[in-house]
């Protein structure tokens, strides 16, 4: 009974006070984070380098998070850090490989975007939606969607960041976030009402 | 977003990663601590027996500069007739404590210092660095 309820409190502490556990050595408290963030990390990490990657990914990252846990500060939004270790490990890890190119990922190609970030992408959005609920293709179409775009897309729908939050995690400004969103919204589109 | 990100959801799989990818995670993490865990018992059980191995010849060193300088006749004082000392005993305080071998005493304070120190690290991390894996 004891165990049961020590187990529950420990479940019910949030980041932060699991974070300053670790911190002062208590090992289950890092358990219970790796055990609460993995499944995003290793959605994340799927999404770019398959099944074969995404253990890889998903234990380095861990692994640093843990080496670099002293220096999270506490005013952070732990989840945030969390994805910038990932997507950086990501990134790594595909430049190894050398299936993905830096530039993929860094290259914001969207310099005259001003007035596309003005556009409301919501109509986009929901047409997209719409049809991403018949469509058995969406994690095909996903995956062809260059890094740079899929990573706004897994992050704000699968992740529940706001763009603010993703211009952290990619160190970018957030009218390139929203351009990067834009534009993956409308090549998700034209990958929709390509002949199949 | 919140209703674009439920409409998205249905179309977008989870991926539930496998249960020995957490496992994995947590066994890195615990072959880095124990690596680290006797880099510092190596580096700790050194420097407690070198400062155990040179705190004798610095205590001898230190007994020297104590007949040197004079302070072991101040001492010898307070044992032969310290009560005789009792109206003086502001300035025999200062004139002990000028005669006083510092460097010399410094020193053995500072290896028996780091003497403890060490061997308390080292207990602390004994445990850990003959950790066996299952």
């Amino acid at each position: 009974m004891c165990d049961t309820l020590y187990t529950i409190t420990r479940m019910e502490r949030d980041d932060r006070q699991l974070i300053a556990s670790a911190i002062v050595g208590d090992d289950d408290a890092f358990a219970f984070l790796v055990h609460r963030h993995l499944p995003a990390v290793y959605n994340f990490a799927y999404r770019f380098g398959g099944k074969e990657e995404a253990d890889d990914i998903a234990q380095e990252t861990f692994f640093k998070i843990w080496k670099n846990l002293k220096k999270f500060r506490p005013e952070e939004n732990f989840k945030t850090w969390m994805f910038s270790i990932a997507r950086n490990t990501t990134i790594d890890h595909m430049r190894k490989k050398r299936d993905i190119t830096f530039s993929n990922f860094e290259n914001a190609d969207g310099e005259n975007f001003f007035e596309e970030t003005l556009t409301d992408t919501e109509p986009l959005a929901d047409e997209i939606f719409a049809r991403a609920e018949k469509e058995k293709h969406l994690e095909k179409f996903l995956a062809e969607l260059p890094p740079l775009y899929r990573e706004v897309l897994i992050l704000h729908y699968q992740n529940n960041f706001t763009f603010e939050e993703i211009g952290q995690i990619l160190k970018k400004p957030i009218h390139t976030v929203k351009s990067q969103h834009r534009r993956a919204l409308e090549q998700l589109r034209g990958l929709f009402s390509a002949p199949k | 977003m919140d209703k674009n990100h439920k409409k998205f959801l249905p179309g977008l799989a989870n991926i539930i990663p496998p249960r020995e990818v957490y496992h994995h995670i947590l066994f890195r993490i615990e072959t880095e601590r124990v690596r680290s865990a006797r880099i510092r018992l190596a580096l700790f059980s050194t420097a407690s027996l070198l400062a155990g191995a040179a705190f004798y010849p610095a205590f001898q060193y230190a007994l020297q500069g104590i007949y040197r300088s004079g302070s072991y006749e101040y001492i010898s004082l307070i044992f032969s007739d310290g009560t005789a000392l009792l109206p003086y005993w502001k300035e025999f305080f200062f004139t002990l404590i000028d005669a006083l071998p510092v460097f010399e005493i410094a020193l053995i304070l500072t290896l028996a210092l780091v003497f403890l120190e060490s061997i308390k690290l080292s207990v602390k991390n004994m445990p850990r660095a003959f950790y066996q894996f299952n």
